[in-house]
């Protein structure tokens, strides 16, 4: 999902019409898989659900998808660029930092406050969201008019270069801006692992930028009085760099803007962008009419596809198409019948349920697990929920264990609370009790659901058994009540098991048993050691038992 | 109610305690009367009063009782006097008196106080001594009570309104020392007779003839047959029991599990530590995507790597992402990296589980669901909880097609949400092409999108050996079970609160 704020006005200008809001809210909005939020005087705040779809992250991307879709305009939209004298020179040092870059000239440019709105917030989505946060695709916007050409894209060193940022007065090395400006702090990590840094730099060596972290203060500041642009994306991969280009031309475009190229010369050749030239692809019509369940023919796919910015033509069964060349995201015919559908309309279809003869069932642990409960409510068990995530102190030092088990613990845990996953339902169980000691007692709880244990046999190193576990609080409980509702679990479900003698940190000495059933230990029971109960601040006696019910059912 | 209603339907209680009432009797006072423990008086009184035979008022009474000290004062007597008598015959330095008249240092001063400041001894100091000689006064003193003494004889507790003026005297001094005396504010429930009331606690109460409770020795001696049964007033509110009862969220679960299951649906179920490769490669996800980033997924700390599926799923996966493979795709174009492939990862949501069925053998027509836990590290709020449950699952079968796709997800806001009012939005899923979202009227909170689906991306279905058409589906459950319980706030729906458990209302769907 990306949000953008955008001007109404500004909406309805770019598309030439204006749209009630109803029918953008309703209708409109969903051509560009948009969802309008909020409304705040002029200002619209929309949702727009495709995150590999930049084009659509701009006032400029709606309107220019609304544009066909009303038939004011049609087809691949137009850009012309005209041949720029302008180059920027790579260096060869690059190839290792930061290799790629993508450049465009933009003039007569009519700078208004909603414009720079609408540039920064493009640029900056852009970068963040489909650039993978400036990794892919960073991008710089600059005063054609303050730089000397040609422009040099240069490995330097950065304890020596100097120059002053964007929004500070004083020069600093490229390195202490990594420190002090508050940009270089949010992007230091894609600059830190290299010996040098990559810097843009013009002919009287004025420097342009520190790609991808900030554009300087000199060149890289856009006002009203700003005429002329240069526009660079740098990073690792053409199709991100040029992409991120063509979004951001495009909208300049759709201004009315002048564009020129510019010519990027790199070690092993020249590129010439911006490259607006469209992609080309083939679809069946049998295809398209298969995968939506329609009957159209080749003239209205045609239609589509066209009120969906591309060129079509249809011929032979096959439509051949053309689209613009900034959809890096059509991949496969899949996505282009996508957009077939989106312009026929999703709410026109006719849904039909599919008519297939299957037999549905549970898991067969789901359907156990819930007989076993049944059982377990017949005590007069209250059903508790926990989550599988808690942590260690609950699980360890709470349940007085002298040893840690292996636990799966969360690297990046965002609380305490929760960073770890649960090994055992019994100390979430007891914890629930500690929560409920103002509540009314008698207390007995029980549990069924997942844990999580180590097992190096599992291609995920791990299993997940389900357990069931009771609890019981009160004036007068202990090993009797916890193997009495032990053995009316046990016995009607209907299995032979055995009781052995364990000593167990958590329980009383002497109390606690471990429960077998073919050779198998598959569970413990017995009476909680007060110095867990003081641990969880409980000051009535708790009998417990856990069941592991994935084993149980296999033994069964 | 009549009094001869009354009469005849009376609890044992109310019979116990009937004949004892009086005009202005307190609880307490009945309790004793009666032989009813406070708790059944209690009871008798409000089902009386319910009846309209008396009402019960409150009062609030400050009494005057005795303290730790005061209690051994009444029988050792108060310091000064002991101070007194030892040396009623002799002066004696202060060490032995205490010795003698049992005084503690801590009485020592107000002893001494008390009986300079009534001219009852003269103090010398002798060789680094005190030594406390007895006046005549002080033989005066000794031979009479003093008001203290005469207040401490009172029969305790008494009521603060109903001290005379020397006893008021006495009480401020004593009320100043330490822990002799206490006020006690005391609620008192004291009765008022109605009409009725009067006329029946003069009435005799029949206790043998009315059965209340029907015994095993009753039927078996034949004697319930001479008696009548008492009436019980059927109205009134009994203790409330706490048994056997299901998590409403678990119950609610199930029911979605029943639902499914009826739809003709198979259960899936995948581990919840869960190699990258299923959470995100065999969904055709880039190893770039962000989705996949530190702050959108949970990582472990150890172990960090699992086991990959047989080489020939890698290789298909691999060259999908690379090149799109066999699929007629161009791929994301960059070169896979199998390490990242073999990173261990809670489950992020519950479509990993898919690819792991498309990859083995299923029935094809087939229809499968899973309903899991899923984590992400997301703040908790009233929006995000600790962990969340993810409905999903898919739909394959030659020749299905995206009409198909909306009547999946209109059967299941038919189905699951009893609604008929539904909108298909565009949107976008990494892996489905093409995508839809369903949103459901809401009788009064407006549209809400419950559902989303899509036609697994061919990338995505081939590698794993699967040729035809693939419906992927998932649902909000969480946001959709809110709703149906009734719950504002997402971390209720594991709420901890056993009040709350033991109150809830079943749902039925």
């Amino acid at each position: 999902m990306t949000t953008i704020e955008i001007s109404y006005k500004d909406l309805c200008e770019l598309t030439g019409k204006k749209i009630p809001i109803k029918e953008l809210e309703e209708e409109a909005i969903l051509y560009v898989k948009g969802e309008l939020q909020g409304i705040e005087g002029d200002t619209l705040k929309i949702e727009i659900a495709d995150t590999n779809r930049p084009d659509l992250w701009s006032s400029e991307g709606i309107a220019r998808e609304l544009r066909a879709q009303y038939g004011l305009d049609s087809g691949v939209p137009k850009a012309d660029v005209k041949k720029g004298n302008y180059s920027v020179h790579v260096d060869p040092q690059l190839m290792k930092i930061r290799p790629m870059i993508s450049c465009a000239v933009i003039k007569d440019v009519k700078v208004t406050n909603e414009f720079i709105i609408q540039i920064v917030q493009l640029q900056e989505k852009v970068a963040e969201g489909f650039g993978r946060k400036r990794k892919e695709a960073a991008i710089g916007v600059y005063d054609f008019d303050k730089i000397t050409w040609p422009v040099r894209y240069i490995a330097a060193d950065p304890d020596k270069e100097k120059f002053v940022p964007l929004e500070f007065t004083e020069k600093m090395t490229l390195r202490q801006i990594l420190s002090r400006h508050p940009k270089g702090r949010d992007y230091a990590c894609l600059l830190e692992p290299y010996q040098k840094f990559p810097l843009l730099i013009d002919s009287a060596n004025e420097v342009l930028s520190m790609p991808p972290v900030i554009n300087s203060n000199h060149t890289g500041k856009i006002t009203e009085k700003t005429k002329n642009l240069f526009v660079e994306v740098t990073g690792y991969d053409w199709n991100y760099t040029n992409t991120a280009l063509l979004v951001m031309v495009q909208a300049l475009a759709d201004r009315g803007f002048k564009v020129e190229s510019v010519i990027n010369v790199f070690p092993d050749g020249k590129k010439i962008t911006p490259d607006f030239s469209p992609k080309k692809a083939e679809v069946d019509l049998y295809y398209v009419n298969k995968r939506l369940g329609l009957e159209l023919t080749g003239a209205e796919v045609v239609r589509l596809l066209k009120r969906a910015r591309y060129n079509a033509a249809f011929g032979d069964g096959k439509i051949k198409v053309e689209y613009p060349a900034y959809r890096q995201d059509i991949l496969h015919k899949a996505d282009i019948t996508e957009d077939i559908a989106i312009s026929y309309g999703y709410n026109k279809f006719i849904p039909e349920t599919p008519k297939l003869a299957t037999i549905g069932y549970m898991q067969h642990i789901e359907r156990f697990a819930r007989k076993a409960s049944e059982i377990m409510l017949g005590l007069g068990g209250q059903e508790v929920m926990n989550y599988t995530l808690t942590n260690e102190e609950i699980l360890v030092k709470n349940m007085c264990l002298s040893k840690k088990p292996r636990l799966i613990e969360i690297e990046n845990f965002v609380s305490k609370n929760w960073n770890c996953f649960r090994n055992s339902l019994l100390p979430e169980m007891i914890e629930f009790l500690s929560k409920n000691k103002n509540k009314e007692y008698p207390q007995q709880i029980f549990e069924t659901g997942q844990v999580v244990l180590y097992d190096e046999t599992k291609d995920t190193m791990t299993r997940n058994p389900v357990m069931l576990g009771w609890a019981m609080i009160a004036g007068k409980v202990g090993y009797t009540e916890a193997r009495q509702a032990l053995d009316y679990l046990l016995k009607n479900i209907g299995v032979e098991y055995k009781i052995f003698a364990v000593e167990n940190d958590s329980f009383i000495s002497g109390r606690a048993g471990k429960v077998v059933v073919k050779g198998n230990e598959i569970g413990v029971l017995g009476e909680i050691n007060p110095v867990v109960l003081e641990e969880f601040g409980l000051e009535m006696p708790v009998g417990i038992f856990e069941i592991n019910l994935s084993e149980l059912m296999e033994a069964k | 109610m009549e009094a001869g209603e009354i009469l005849a339907n009376l609890h044992p209680l109310e019979k116990k305690a009937l004949p004892n009432l009086a005009d202005g009797i307190t609880l307490s006072e009945l309790a004793v009367k009666s032989g009813l423990q406070e708790v059944e008086a209690m009871r008798a009184l409000q089902w009386l009063s319910n009846k309209g035979v008396l009402e019960i008022k409150d009062e609030t009474t400050n009494l005057i009782a005795l303290d730790e000290n005061g209690k051994r004062y009444v029988k050792e007597g108060l310091p000064e006097r002991r101070f007194l008598s030892a040396i009623k015959e002799k002066e004696l330095p202060v060490e032995e008196i205490m010795k003698k008249g049992h005084i503690e240092r801590e009485e020592l001063n107000i002893a001494l106080g008390t009986l300079k400041g009534k001219a009852a001894i003269m103090v010398m100091k002798k060789d680094n001594s005190l030594i406390i000689k007895i006046t005549d006064n002080g033989k005066k003193l000794l031979e009479k009570e003093s008001l203290e003494e005469q207040f401490l004889r009172n029969n305790f507790p008494i009521d603060a309104i109903r001290l005379k003026d020397e006893e008021k005297f006495a009480f401020e001094q004593l009320i100043r020392r330490k822990n002799i005396i206490k006020k006690q504010e005391i609620k008192t429930k004291r009765v008022k007779l109605t009409e009725v009331g009067k006329k029946l606690s003069k009435t005799k109460v029949e206790t043998e003839d009315s059965i209340d409770r029907l015994t095993p020795q009753m039927l078996k001696s034949g004697s319930w047959k001479k008696k009548t049964f008492r009436k019980y007033d059927v109205g009134i509110n009994v203790p409330a029991l706490n048994a056997g009862k299901r998590h409403p969220y678990s119950d609610f679960l199930h029911q979605i599990r029943e639902k499914l299951s009826e739809l003709g649906f198979v259960e899936m179920t995948g581990p919840i530590i869960e190699l990258e490769f299923w959470n995100f490669d065999a969904l055709f996800q880039p190893q770039n995507h962000p989705a996949r980033s530190w702050s959108d997924t949970y990582t472990i700390r150890e172990p960090k790597y699992g086991k990959l599926p047989e080489k020939k799923i890698v290789d298909a996966v691999k060259g999908a992402h690379e090149q799109g493979g066999n699929t007629g795709s161009k791929g994301w174009r960059y070169e896979w990296n199998p390490k990242i492939a073999m990173q261990l990862m809670p489950r992020a949501h519950d479509t990993a589980i898919s690819p792991r069925y498309l990859a083995r053998e299923i029935d094809i027509p087939g229809k499968y669901y899973s309903l899991v836990r899923c984590y992400r590290p997301d703040v908790i709020d009233a929006t995000h909880g600790v962990e969340f449950n993810q409905l999903g699952g898919f739909v394959v079968g030659e020749g299905l097609n995206f009409r198909h796709l909306l009547g999946i997800l209109k059967e299941f806001a038919i189905e699951v949400t009893n609604v008929n009012d539904v909108k298909f939005l565009p949107v976008y899923y990494p892996f489905t092409e093409p995508s839809c979202q369903i949103s459901v009227k809401h009788p009064t909170k407006g549209w809400m999108e419950i559902a989303g689906a899509g036609v697994f991306r061919p990338e995505m279905t081939e590698p794993l050996g699967i040729k035809e058409p693939v419906i992927a589906w998932g649902f909000g459950i969480d946001r959709l079970a809110m709703t149906k319980l009734g719950i504002e706030d997402i971390r209720d729906l594991f709420s901890q609160d056993i009040d709350y458990l033991r109150k809830s209302k079943e749902y039925i769907r």
